[in-house]
């Protein structure tokens, strides 16, 4: 990582936090990051965020690229800045000459020059992408590669607010050097912004459907559409295509989702390990039950995005009273749950959107959304549903423990005692037969008993940049309503 | 040989058997004595081969893909085999010559491979926790993206290893040798690298920390 580098600066800073952080680094081809930016960037255009973008685009001529769609972008923003290294036309492009578009020349030793940044920061929608190109020593012995869109960075990208603020931070800090004036009114336009991030109502740190949810269906479009245009550049050549380019477009849109569930836990302090206890807690009882190999990874990637099914929407997030639903009413079919809704923009991820459609089934048929019981109900449904309502009492009785632990990292698996884990099973117990698939209960049981003799479960917060080992070819199966099995099968 | 009785696991002694390129796919072979048996380029996929006995098994080229192969593989030969998505949870694979094999995405969590050769196999995106890796060769392997989470990699062989963005947290790396291994992005949080040789290993961007 380049001393100086924006990328070194916030590691170093995230590094020196409560409980040492890590910004889980991942590789990403310039193809990969082409897409991702101008879905990034594209959802400014979508509604009013009136942002502050910080960009820095290596050399002048990428920028140049890009000027016509600065331009929209601009007019949707408060303030633009560019930094690049300054090519011959750079400056005079009629983007650059826009009152609130600003471009800072970096100098020849810069470190900044190397990276790739992206800094949208803004009350209702923050988002970053900050990489560092590969230098030609780190491409090791195969050199650089030949073609443009296979050159590799690596970083990261978020929606997390924090860190987004903290990098914009850094990335003023880097600009007052070149033009003091500049970041003085970045500064202002900054912290006003911040200042209404805090303020009820504001959206970037409250992840919902229809806003988060959008941009992260928008990401997996273009992530999606870059995929295909990739067959039309028969020049990167065969070893580039499908299998490296390829592979890192699909990895970024499963990242786009788990990306989504982090920020759901992040921001629920009651319970901020949800995701990869619920995750840790279905495996071990898939195994249990000794389901295939394939079964256990598609529970264990339900588990993770498991919260993403129940996220609200803007409009139910500013209501301050409950939507009243007609009790006479029953809805004519299975409703569309919105937040599975927006997994199902990834074809590799239709088993889990049903899967989590379905975790509020009840044993018994009075469950949501489709009054499913018994086995009808898919089994990771079910084993989801029991897992995480019991993991949810978990931390409900755990609360003022996890309150008084100030690492990240804890959960209430961590905290719980033998007679926390007791009563949580038992909250559950009553509803055997009922909610509950009877043989599961017994299971689970089981389980949490070893739990309570101090059975210990390694519950490892996923790796985002990397969680395509959890796909494989069972993942785009149709759960409920199979299409008619071939007569070979 | 009656293969179809074979397909359809009534046949359980077949120790020392040639089956050379047969087609058995999904077969019910679990349980089955295949010690010593020759299944060389057999298509196997989707088998269940599950708590089969595969000591010093010539599996050599062999379509393994989607099968269960929760067995005792011990010595057996899987040279060039194709392994994607299979189960090898448990399985026991000590010393067996897994050489260019394909293993990308199969599941061999808590897998014993001590003293296996994995040389330049595509372990991409497989998971591999808590796996039983000590004293492997695993030459130009592709572990890239794969998840090795408190795997045992002591002694183990990794030149010019591809470990891009692969999750080590917890592993025990001791006297592992990662000499010109790509460590991009790699975590490696939690890690023992007593006497871990890291020589123009490519360490950038790796999430380094020791226990």
């Amino acid at each position: 990582m380049l001393p100086g580098s924006i990328l070194q600066k916030l590691k170093d800073r995230v590094t020196s936090m409560d409980g040492g952080g890590t910004l889980n680094l991942g590789v990403y081809y310039k193809n990969t990051l082409v897409a991702l930016c101008h879905a990034l960037e594209d959802a400014l255009l979508e509604a009013d965020y009136s942002s502050l973008v910080i960009t820095a685009f290596q050399r002048g001529q990428w920028y140049l690229q890009e000027a016509d769609r600065y331009s929209d972008i601009a007019k949707r923003s408060r303030h633009v800045t560019i930094m690049a290294s300054a090519d011959s036309s750079f400056a005079e492009h009629p983007t650059s000459q826009l009152p609130n578009v600003s471009l800072v020349s970096l100098r020849d030793n810069d470190p900044v020059e190397q990276e790739w940044h992206l800094i949208i920061v803004s009350p209702n929608y923050t988002a970053m992408v900050l990489c560092q190109e590969l230098s030609d020593a780190d491409y090791g012995p195969e050199g650089p590669p030949a073609h443009d869109l296979s050159r590799k960075f690596y970083g990261f990208w978020t929606f997390e607010p924090t860190l987004v603020q903290e990098t914009a931070r850094l990335a003023i800090a880097h600009i007052e050097d070149y033009n003091r004036d500049l970041a003085i009114q970045l500064d202002q336009h900054f912290q006003d912004i911040v200042a209404r991030s805090q303020a009820d109502g504001a959206l970037c740190g409250v992840p919902t459907t229809d806003n988060l949810g959008n941009i992260v269906g928008q990401v997996v479009s273009y992530l999606q559409n870059s995929y295909q245009g990739l067959s039309g550049h028969a020049e990167i050549g065969f070893d580039a295509y499908p299998l490296r380019l390829g592979k890192n477009l699909v990895s970024n849109e499963l990242q786009a989702f788990l990306r989504m569930a982090q920020l759901i836990d992040q921001t629920d302090l009651s319970n901020p390990m949800a995701a990869a206890e619920v995750a840790t807690l279905a495996e071990s009882l898939g195994q249990l039950l000794d389901l295939p190999a394939w079964q256990l990874h598609r529970l264990r990637l339900a588990g993770l995005l498991h919260r993403i099914a129940t996220l609200p929407s803007v409009t139910s997030t500013l209501q301050t009273a409950a939507v009243d639903v007609p009790s006479g009413e029953v809805a004519p079919s299975c409703p569309l749950l919105p937040g599975t809704q927006i997994l199902r923009k990834m074809n590799r991820m239709k088993a889990i959107a049903t899967i989590l459609t379905h975790q509020s089934e009840a044993w018994d048929g009075s469950g949501t959304p489709a009054g499913l019981s018994g086995d009808a109900i898919p089994l990771e449904s079910r084993i989801l549903g029991l897992v995480s309502c019991f993991q949810e009492q978990l931390a409900t009785r755990c609360s003022a423990a996890l309150a008084a632990t100030s690492g990240q990292q804890t959960g209430a698996l961590d905290v719980a005692t033998p007679e926390d884990l007791a009563t949580a099973l038992a909250e559950c117990q009553p509803e055997d037969s009922l909610r509950w698939d009877p043989k599961l209960l017994e299971a689970f049981s089981l389980l949490v008993s070893g739990l309570q003799q101090g059975l210990s479960l390694s519950v490892a917060l996923p790796r985002v940049s990397s969680g395509l080992w959890l796909l494989d070819s069972h993942s785009d199966e149709e759960l409920i309503n199979p299409q008619p099995a071939s007569t070979s099968a | 040989m009656d293969i179809d009785a074979i397909r359809a696991g009534k046949l359980q002694q077949l120790s020392g058997v040639r089956l050379e390129d047969e087609e058995l796919s999904e077969a019910a072979l679990q349980k089955a004595n295949l010690v010593g048996a020759s299944l060389a380029g057999c298509n196997l996929h989707r088998a269940q081969l599950n708590s089969a006995h595969l000591e010093g098994a010539n599996l050599t080229g062999c379509n393994l893909a989607e099968a269960d192969l929760r067995a005792n593989l011990a010595g057996a030969n899987l040279i060039q085999a194709n392994l994607t998505e299979a189960d090898l949870r448990g399985s026991n694979l000590r010393g067996a010559n897994l050489m260019q094999v394909n293993v990308s995405g199969a599941a061999m969590a808590g897998a014993f491979f001590s003293g296996a050769n994995l040389a330049n196999a595509n372990l991409q995106s497989a998971d591999l926790r808590g796996a039983d890796l000590r004293g492997c060769n695993l030459t130009q392997v592709n572990l890239q993206g794969a998840n090795l989470q408190q795997a045992d990699l002591r002694g183990a062989t990794l030149l010019e290893a591809n470990l891009e963005e692969a999750d080590l947290q917890g592993a025990n790396l001791a006297g592992a040798n990662f000499s010109r291994a790509n460590l991009l992005c790699a975590r490696l949080q939690g890690v023992n690298i007593d006497g871990t040789i890291l020589d123009e290993a490519y360490l950038v961007g790796t999430e380094l920390a020791q226990v």
